[in-house]
């Protein structure tokens, strides 16, 4: 009995213990999370970012702004597919250690709906950023509730055409061609003219067209593909304006049912491949055994071509786009926001425009640097500025705060259409595509909470 | 004096209670506060997206997650992967450990590269596993390619991917097995077995009577960290690999809760799931410790 006593006590004893560490613990949190006097802030500045050429080049110019301004910025290098959370997180936090980063549109909706980045409107006005040569309608697809967030200066990428110069320039497959085709072979400018090209290069032994249609890499991929193409074919995703789900519309069921037909065509990893991926086979000129005719890829690979195994030249993207834009955003809980605008009046000023233009390549945000006569003095501008809201349109991207996850479950049901395909053999694509955007349908509803 | 009130604590107690306390401010700082919050956590809603403040919710994330079918799936998906891995890597471990409980010259070399892939890091072997299931440049496909076997889409087909993913989970943690069953393989008498062959006991017999039963505790231990271990700690090798995908084929409880927290901010929801994660875990460790102890 007395043993039992004892236990008992000090079990209580133990309680007593864990409440009192616990209670001492939570009066620390509380004391050093409250607000404190603001102290006068140091001239540096943590800018969160990830890797690539525009990181490159930003980097070896850095030490011209902090020449200028005094002002030291370290960089953070965050993965791509790590930014949104760890931004989340420093917002949340009270004492952020970031004060700016660099976002990507489809991050810019779920980031900017909590409230914690600073509207660079306030800084200056739409106006004077169309008067200082931006182009508003870039302007506007990044725009949130009338709000500006970010501007395109970091990286405006472009999807574009790589075609092999010596195949369309054979005379017997140009005849092979329109005998089956009743029509001439040239790069081809429509979806249409696209599939049979493919087709014939495909039945010629070749790769018709190489894509990267991975389903699990937000931002590359079959997320280039689909949703634009949807909207061309008058369908779409969800439409932001009207609220109305879109995704089993007939052009959404039609696109997806072209993008697995067209697959027949591509590459035996095309749902695997991702960017590197498709870099490596421009340059080796070949996936799978077989030699490429064609490829869907970014603008930044250009510079390249000389050191590829066979002659490509690049044309118009054959579908539209999504804008792909990257910029330095300001978080609302840093102590040195108006630090950071400083960074991000030079990140978009002409020069480090022009130099990011040339250096990566990419489209150019401001008119002024498209129109700069050393830019539009390389070929690519022209074929880059077409593909990219030229000719082609720009189609926006969601804007909602679930927008992430509304593309995120795209991909999986895209995912799932492309393996069915696969599986059934190539066949029953409408099928397919149509029980996909079905149960998409009802996912985005879920999402929605509709 | 037999009057005398006694203390509430003795002086050992006291002691006692003081030597405990650092370690149970560390439990209660990473164990108990971040379970009770996940509890908190799992009855809520908090919209950060949308900028507003916790609320609860009552049960209704864990009654949305099991009307999901996508979490239908992922729950299929970790279970398989869970009955079809740790089995594995028991029958494969428990054969190494036999194997090196004979008298080998160099048996130390040996142990030591066999125990290798479990020194690597989780991310490294699953980059390098990644990099052997690659359709074009891939090791696997060309070594395949001698023996007549066309290229297999190892990541991206709904087919194989769930077995990429396990080939390289056993490949990580059959070490672990192989070095727990081998340690509890030395600790058995030997005079055990020299008796059973003095009775003429076939090496079969000797295995099945004496072997088995002698390693039940250890096997038991090594099962249940192995089940714990498949079914809540499989992040790193399906994020490398597959990223869950294509479509859901791959995905399991551990990457699941991760996006719905960190890409979705549904705290909730991820809070739930890892509750259910922890109940269905907690419930298959019952099971094996019962299991183990019937005679």
């Amino acid at each position: 009995m007395s043993r039992t006593k004892a236990v008992s006590r000090m079990v209580w004893a133990t309680v007593l213990v864990v409440i009192v560490i616990v209670a001492g613990i939570a009066a620390y949190w509380w004391y050093y999370t409250q607000p404190s006097t603001p102290t006068p802030a140091a001239k540096a500045i943590n800018i969160a970012w990830t890797e690539g050429p525009e990181f490159d080049f930003i980097n070896s110019k850095v030490s011209e702004f902090t020449t200028q301004t005094g002002i030291t910025v370290n960089f953070l290098k965050i993965p791509r597919e790590h930014i949104v959370e760890r931004l989340m997180l420093e917002m949340l936090s009270p004492t952020p250690s970031v004060d700016g980063a660099v976002i990507y549109v489809l991050e810019a909706p779920t980031l900017a709906s909590t409230g914690g980045l600073v509207d660079l409107y306030t800084y200056r006005p739409k106006s004077e950023w169309i008067s200082e040569s931006f182009y508003q309608g870039q302007l506007e697809m990044l725009e949130f509730n009338g709000s500006l967030y970010y501007v395109p200066s970091i990286w405006n990428g472009a999807l574009i055409n790589f075609y092999r110069t010596d195949l369309f320039s054979n005379e017997t497959l140009k005849t092979r061609f329109e005998t089956e085709f009743n029509y001439n072979l040239t790069v081809p400018t429509t979806p249409e003219q696209l599939m049979d090209v493919a087709r014939f290069f495909s039945e010629q032994g070749y790769i018709g067209i190489h894509l990267q249609m991975t389903t699990s890499e937000m931002g590359a991929g079959a997320y280039t593909f689909y949703p634009p193409l949807a909207a061309y074919y008058g369908g779409g995703l969800y439409n932001t304006t009207t609220g109305q789900i879109t995704c089993n519309s007939t052009g959404s069921v039609h696109a997806l049912e072209y993008l697995l037909n067209l697959t027949q065509y591509a590459q035996p990893t095309v749902l695997e491949d991702g960017t590197f991926e498709a870099e490596q086979a421009i340059m080796q000129g070949q996936s799978g055994g077989k030699q490429l005719a064609m490829a869907d890829q970014w603008s930044y690979m250009y510079p390249m071509l000389p050191n590829a195994t066979f002659p490509w030249n690049i044309s118009e993207r054959i579908f539209p786009q999504q804008p792909d834009m990257l910029g330095v955003t300001i978080l609302k809980n840093s102590p040195k926001k108006d630090y950071v605008w400083q960074f991000v009046n030079w990140t978009s000023s002409f020069e480090i425009t022009k130099g990011t233009t040339l250096a990566t390549p990419k489209a150019p945000c401001r008119s002024d640097v498209a129109n700069d006569p050393e830019v539009k003095a390389n070929y690519w501008v022209n074929v880059i500025v077409a593909s990219y809201g030229g000719h082609k349109p720009l189609v926006p991207v969601i804007k909602n705060p679930h927008a992430t996850e509304i593309y995120e479950v795209m991909m999986r049901r895209l995912g799932e259409a492309f393996s069915d395909f696969q599986g059934a053999g190539h066949t029953n694509a409408h099928a397919i595509a149509q029980e996909k955007l079905d149960t998409l349908y009802g996912d985005i509803k879920t999402i929605l909470g509709i | 004096m037999r009057n005398a009130k006694k203390p509430i604590l003795s002086r050992e107690e006291i002691i006692g209670l003081l030597m405990i306390t650092p370690a149970l401010a560390v439990l209660a700082l990473v164990y108990f506060y971040p379970l009770g919050y996940n509890i908190d956590l799992s009855f809520s809603n908090w919209p950060i997206k949308e900028a507003l403040p916790k609320y609860y919710v009552g049960l209704d994330n864990y009654m949305r997650l099991f009307s999901d079918r996508d979490f239908q799936t992922v729950i299929v998906n970790t279970l398989f992967f869970t009955a079809l891995s740790v089995p594995t890597e028991l029958f494969i471990g428990l054969g190494i450990a036999l194997l090196l409980n004979r008298e080998i010259k160099g048996k130390t070399v040996f142990i030591t590269l066999l125990a290798l892939p479990m020194i690597v890091a989780p991310v490294v072997a699953a980059l390098a596993w990644k990099w052997l299931y690659f359709y074009d440049y891939g090791a696997l496909n060309y070594v395949l390619s001698f023996v007549g076997i066309h290229p297999i889409r190892w990541m991206s087909d709904v087919n194989y991917a769930i077995y990429s993913i396990i080939i390289a989970d056993v490949w990580t943690t059959t070490p672990f097995m192989m070095l727990i069953l081998y340690a509890g393989l030395q600790m058995i008498p030997t005079q055990l077995y020299e008796a059973a062959r003095m009775d003429g006991a076939s090496q079969w017999h000797i295995f099945w009577r004496i072997t088995l039963p002698s390693l039940k505790s250890v096997l038991a231990v090594a099962l249940m960290i192995r089940t714990i271990d498949a079914f809540t700690k499989l992040f790193d090798i399906v994020y490398v690999i597959t990223g869950g995908g294509p479509g859901y084929a791959t995905e399991v409880l551990p990457t699941f809760g991760y996006k719905e927290a960190f890409t979705f901010f549904e705290l909730g929801r991820s809070a739930a799931i890892t509750m259910i994660t922890l109940l269905i875990s907690a419930v298959m460790v019952v099971i094996i410790l019962r299991s183990s102890r019937r005679k």
